[in-house]
């Protein structure tokens, strides 16, 4: 027993706490307000650590985030029933009732609708673009919102609760001690770069792809990093609409989210090299990089594919490696505007839409998807692409939830709703097991979450996977493939059955 | 600490098999280890507290609305309390809990967590080495709700058990047992799968002819003044590796096989005459 006392005396402990949630994401901060807002849990002592300044007000810029995430309904649920949906501002939710996906050829293509268009507008041509404002009184395929936006209604929703939850914000953690002990019950002790030193009950990691409570836990990472990297931005196109549109390409999907007015998100997936590329070229201000970026994302959304793989292949060759960018010289930056100027982008383009036009006769379903006007200045960002799932989503006195626990390929744009779907069914385990009056740092507790939400994620992961690997790591020299490709985009849209259920799953 | 002492005065136990103690007594460092040999035990606790709570709520409904300290203001006794699983959640919940084993391993075992853990939760929650006549007969308190969980199938003199068990509680005091059915099924799954078998529980834990039916357990309440006897069955579902209480809907209830293995029962002392 002595032997005891003094290890626990060795670190000075400030504070202890039943639950300790690190990461103010929004899935850190959704299972805060999950559990706040139980009568069961009052008297529980809960605490949120941030590294960065969540307190301050996230939404106060009025243009559109780079971040935007697309919310399914059944995550909608979930965020009105921790009471964070109506802190949201009405104006801030876009609901999109339809997605379009091509393949690269436009010969294929399926449309997920709401229920309210699968009725109602069957008749009407799918192609025309919809008034701005959808409706609210149906059921929207998905909601987009921007990632601060729920992060903001989140911190307002923590506000109000009736337990209180301590927000570290500001504050990073610096260390993390894990120590069974002889009978499961020694506590996590986490120390902070304030100085102060704490211990909770069960510590639990909403920090992201780089979790320090998972490095800590040792609870080892599965996947591979794709060759690909992902590009966000905020885009004002043609004419509005509340259709969503997914194109997927041989070098990666590209997606368009319909915000407000004429304001559409872009998610785009392409290769490595070229994304540093463009990035690179965004950092050298040449005089005509935002029209050759415009131009490269109008081809990626309208033109033959062949088009697309033209420009990508004239880019590989100024991007030799020879160049460093970092540290660029005056003459090799000329040599590259020289290069970049012989290029007619605009022409190509715009030949490239002639030539598929009198192929398909005129009018073509492409026609819906809009032309992209104009980039919002400093909405364009990227972030590697990898897949990631843990062995496990637990450990004794540790559970991690959201990014922490995996990542998927963006192209479903399910990351969020995977996160909230994780912090739902803990907090439900977690207040069921404070109703019981257990120790629900246990793992045997713990284990109801994890054996709920492992199957499920595993599947949304490599479903993902695999259309990735159908879609866009098809050679392009094998035909038939994209020829299977399209025939399996019409014929699942007409399998309504196949369609609902592929539906459900990604809501 | 007085009160301990005069329970150390007491030699004889006549309810409590001197056997059956040290049978505990030498895993009982192992009673916190959810994957060890109590492991059973540990999932079937979640289960015996929701019910309990549930029967409490019902009772209480009127005057108690705290949901998170929902036995406030509740003496319990929780008679063969071991390590003190269902002890600590008792006290979570608001309880004043006096946890008794006749043991001293476990009564030390269940001390030494409670104080590891009083660093960080403050439980109203004590422990005492005795067997339910022994505390008896110190006339110490009565309380307001009284569990012997898992315990009356250990013991010798079940109806000298039951009537200090129902001595201890105060007129329209509650009481929770919890126990093995003695049927074929329950000789078959908790004595040759569970312990013979598939070592679920130690080997020797249970012997077959200890169980007590439902019927026998109903008459012995019914000869102590007992009212409102009503009893649930629990099951466990090896595929979810999981223990829950039999609901009226549940197949096994309305082909009344629900109280074939193990069931947990609730009563009321009459008010005095
Ligand atoms: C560009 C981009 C586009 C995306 N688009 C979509 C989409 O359309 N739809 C969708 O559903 N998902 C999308 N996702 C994924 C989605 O954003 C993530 O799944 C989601 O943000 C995960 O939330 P989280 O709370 O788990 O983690 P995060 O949002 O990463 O939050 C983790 C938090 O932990 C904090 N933290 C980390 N370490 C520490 C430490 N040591 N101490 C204290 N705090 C720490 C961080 O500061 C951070 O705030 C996208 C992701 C990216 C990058």
């Amino acid at each position: 027993m002595h032997k005891l006392l003094t290890r626990r005396l060795s670190t000075a402990v400030d504070k202890t706490y039943d639950i300790c949630i690190v990461g103010a994401g929004p899935v850190g901060l959704s299972l805060a307000a999950k559990i706040g807002n139980s009568h069961y849990t009052n008297g529980n002592k809960i605490c949120l650590i941030e590294s960065s300044d969540v307190l301050k007000s996230l939404e106060e810029n009025d243009t559109f985030s780079n971040r935007v995430v697309s919310v399914t309904p059944k995550s909608r649920l979930f965020l009105e029933e921790i009471g964070c949906w109506n802190n949201i501002p009405e104006e801030k939710v876009y609901p999109y009732n339809k997605i379009q996906v091509f393949d690269s050829n436009f010969k294929g293509s399926i449309n997920f609708n709401s229920r309210y268009d699968e009725e109602t507008e069957v008749s009407k041509a799918s192609t025309a673009p919809k008034e701005c404002t959808p409706s609210s009184s149906y059921d929207p395929v998905a909601y987009i919102i921007e990632n601060n936006v729920i992060r903001s209604s989140l911190i307002k929703t923590l506000k109000n609760l009736n337990n209180e939850i301590e927000i570290f914000n500001n504050t990073k953690v610096n260390e993390i001690i894990l120590d069974k002990g002889s009978f499961n019950d020694e506590w996590p002790i986490i120390k902070l770069d304030s100085g102060k030193v704490i211990q909770a009950r069960l510590l639990i990691g909403a920090d992201g792809q780089n979790s320090p409570v998972r490095m800590a836990a040792n609870i080892e990472s599965i996947g591979w990093d794709y060759d690909q990297s992902g590009i966000v931005g905020t885009l004002k196109v043609s004419g509005c609409s509340t259709v969503a549109f997914q194109r997927f390409l041989p070098t990666g999907p590209i997606a368009l989210l319909p915000l407000k007015d004429k304001y559409m998100s872009l998610v785009w997936t392409l290769p490595k090299n070229i994304s540093n590329l463009l990035f690179n070229l965004k950092k050298l201000n040449l005089k005509n990089d935002k029209m050759i970026f415009k131009e490269i994302l109008n081809t990626a959304l309208k033109n033959p594919k062949e088009d697309l793989l033209y420009f990508f292949s004239e880019l590989e060759k100024l991007n030799d490696g020879k160049i460093n960018f970092q540290n660029i010289s005056e003459a090799d930056k000329l040599k590259i505007e020289l290069e970049l100027n012989a290029i007619d982008f605009k022409f190509e383009r715009e030949w490239g839409i002639k030539r598929l036009d009198s192929e398909q006769g005129g009018i073509s379903v492409h026609d819906t998807i809009p032309v992209v006007e104009d980039i919002v200045k400093n909405s364009v960002a990227g972030f590697p692409l990898r897949l990631r799932n843990c062995r496990t989503y637990i450990g004794n006195r540790i559970a991690l939830i959201g990014d922490a626990a995996h990542s998927i390929h963006p192209l479903a744009g399910q990351g969020l709703n995977l996160g909230l779907a994780d912090s739902e069914a803990l907090g439900r385990v977690l207040i069921k097991a404070i109703k019981n009056g257990d120790d629900f740092g246990l793992d045997y507790i713990l284990e109801e979450y994890n054996s709920e939400r492992y199957i499920k994620n595993l599947l949304m992961i490599s479903s993902c996977d695999i259309l990735e690997k159908v879609f866009v790591k098809v050679p392009s020299q094998f035909r038939i493939f994209e020829d299977l490709i399209s025939f399996g985009l019409n014929s699942l849209n007409k399998m309504d059955v196949l369609k609902e259920t592929l539906k459900k799953y990604a809501s | 600490m007085h009160f301990v002492r005069m329970i150390k005065r007491f030699q004889s136990s006549s309810t409590i098999n001197k056997e059956e103690i040290s049978k505990f007594a030498s895993i009982s460092n192992e009673w916190w280890d959810p994957k060890g040999k109590f492991e059973m035990l540990h999932r079937m606790n979640p289960v015996r507290v929701s019910y309990i709570r549930s029967i409490l709520e019902e009772k209480l409904r009127a005057t108690s609305l705290n949901k998170s300290k929902p036995f406030e203001n509740l003496r319990i006794l929780d008679i063969g309390c071991g390590g003190g699983l269902l002890s600590e959640s008792l006290a979570r919940l608001g309880g004043s809990v006096l946890g008794v084993d006749a043991g001293e391993e476990q009564i030390n075992i269940a001390k030494l967590h409670k104080l590891k853990n009083k660093f960080h939760e403050n439980l109203d929650l004590n422990y005492v080495q005795a067997s339910a006549e022994q505390l008896c007969e110190t006339e110490y308190e009565k309380f307001d709700v009284l569990c012997g969980l898992e315990i009356i199938e250990h013991v010798d003199d079940k109806s000298l058990f039951l009537k200090s068990c129902v001595d201890l509680v105060k007129p329209e005091g509650t009481l929770f047992f919890s126990t093995i059915n003695r049927t074929p099924s329950s000789n078959f799954l908790t004595i040759f799968l569970a312990q013979n078998v598939l070592n679920w529980v130690p080997r020797g834990t249970h012997e077959f002819s200890k169980y007590i039916t439902p019927v026998e357990f109903e008459k012995e309440l019914n000869l102590l003044n007992c009212e409102k006897i009503q009893f649930t069955g629990m099951i466990f579902n090896p595929m979810l590796n999981k223990w829950s209480l039999v609901s009226k809907s549940d197949f096994l209830y309305q082909i009344g096989s629900d109280l074939e293995v193990n069931y947990i029962l609730s009563c009321q002392k009459k008010k005095q005459n």
